[in-house]
């Protein structure tokens, strides 16, 4: 959550969501989430279960290792 | 969970989870964590408010306020190994330095206490000698201020209900205008307090500072006039340092 550094480069699901064409608050609608989740996974703040992880990489058509998998590189909170 | 989950188990998780059914588990996880700091801040709370009655000589309320912070304790502890988490555990895998430095802090605060009680039943006096003395004269005055209080209990909570219902149709609002949004708004993470929040707080701030002043500089130079004054100074005090901390994060959240 708060505290943790954040990542310089654009994070894979905004990336993709972006690419999608899809807003944050559709995302967030989605997997059933808030829209300020969506915001601080976007931003690297939180590490999500891997439930609400298997949740964003089916909506976006992806998978976790591909959202997720440099989080885990860079020692994200779990 | 290392057993089938009881009727007891039910009563606690809806207990605990009473506000916070409808978060996602971001918004429950920080949720959680704030019931836990709140908690530490009533514990420390609690025993600082200890130490300072037992300095006071007020026996009964010191005590209460030592026994109190074990009910949140022992609440843990249940609920930790209820699901097969051991707290002592965790507290041995912690730094010990860590670990002893908690232990010390809050040993010596209860030893003080401990001596500032034993103090007042040995020599029949408390180390400060303050004496709150408030003397209603005259029947119908007393009349006044027992109808007063019941008045201003019952409009206290039709003000509570009130605000409660404004920041309910607020919130509802803001979330609908947050799903409908068709951009991207990535500062909206944190709680930003609006100014009119900000404003408001001030406005508490003045108030109460100034209405804590009426019976000191009505003449009252009594025990009475004495902890209102302070009371409201530490009341609009505090006020003041949630305005000036949302001043800061608001303006952080804009940079």
């Amino acid at each position: 959550m708060g505290g943790e550094p954040r990542q310089d480069a654009t994070h894979p699901v905004r990336a993709l969501r972006k690419a999608q064409k899809l807003t944050q608050a559709e995302l967030a609608q989605e997997v059933g989430v808030s829209r300020q989740t969506v915001v601080a996974l976007e931003r690297g703040d939180y590490a999500p279960s891997v439930f609400l992880a298997l949740r964003i990489a089916r909506a976006l058509g992806s998978t976790v290792e591909d959202l997720f998998g440099s989080q885990q590189e860079q020692g994200g909170r779990e | 969970m290392s057993q089938r989950p009881g009727s007891m188990d039910h009563a606690a998780e809806r207990l605990l989870l009473s506000g916070v059914e409808q978060a996602d588990e971001r918004e429950r996880a920080v949720s959680m964590e704030a019931e836990a700091f709140g908690m530490q801040c009533t514990v420390l709370a609690c025993w600082v408010g200890a130490l300072v009655c037992a300095v006071l000589g007020q026996i009964t309320a010191a005590a209460a306020l030592v026994l109190v912070p074990v009910i949140p304790g022992c609440a843990s502890l249940w609920y930790a190994s209820r699901r097969g988490v051991n707290s002592y555990a965790l507290l041995a895998r912690a730094p010990l330095t860590q670990t002893l430095g908690r232990s010390l802090f809050f040993s010596v605060l209860l030893a003080l206490t401990v001596a500032a009680l034993v103090y007042r039943v040995y020599y029949g006096v408390p180390l400060v000698d303050f004496h709150l003395h408030v003397e209603v004269v005259g029947e119908d005055l007393r009349r006044v201020m027992a109808l007063l209080a019941v008045l201003g209990a019952a409009v206290g909570v039709l003000v509570s209900m009130l605000w409660l219902s404004i920041v309910v149709w607020v919130q509802r609002a803001a979330e609908r205008r947050g799903a409908t949004k068709d951009e991207d708004d990535d500062d909206d993470v944190d709680w930003h307090p609006t100014g009119r929040w900000r404003t408001g707080l001030l406005a508490c701030a003045v108030v109460t500072l100034l209405a804590a002043q009426v019976p000191w500089i009505l003449g009252g130079r009594d025990g009475f006039a004495v902890v209102v004054a302070l009371g409201g100074l530490i009341y609009a005090a505090a006020l003041l340092g949630i305005w000036w901390a949302a001043g800061r994060r608001r303006a952080r959240g804009r940079r």
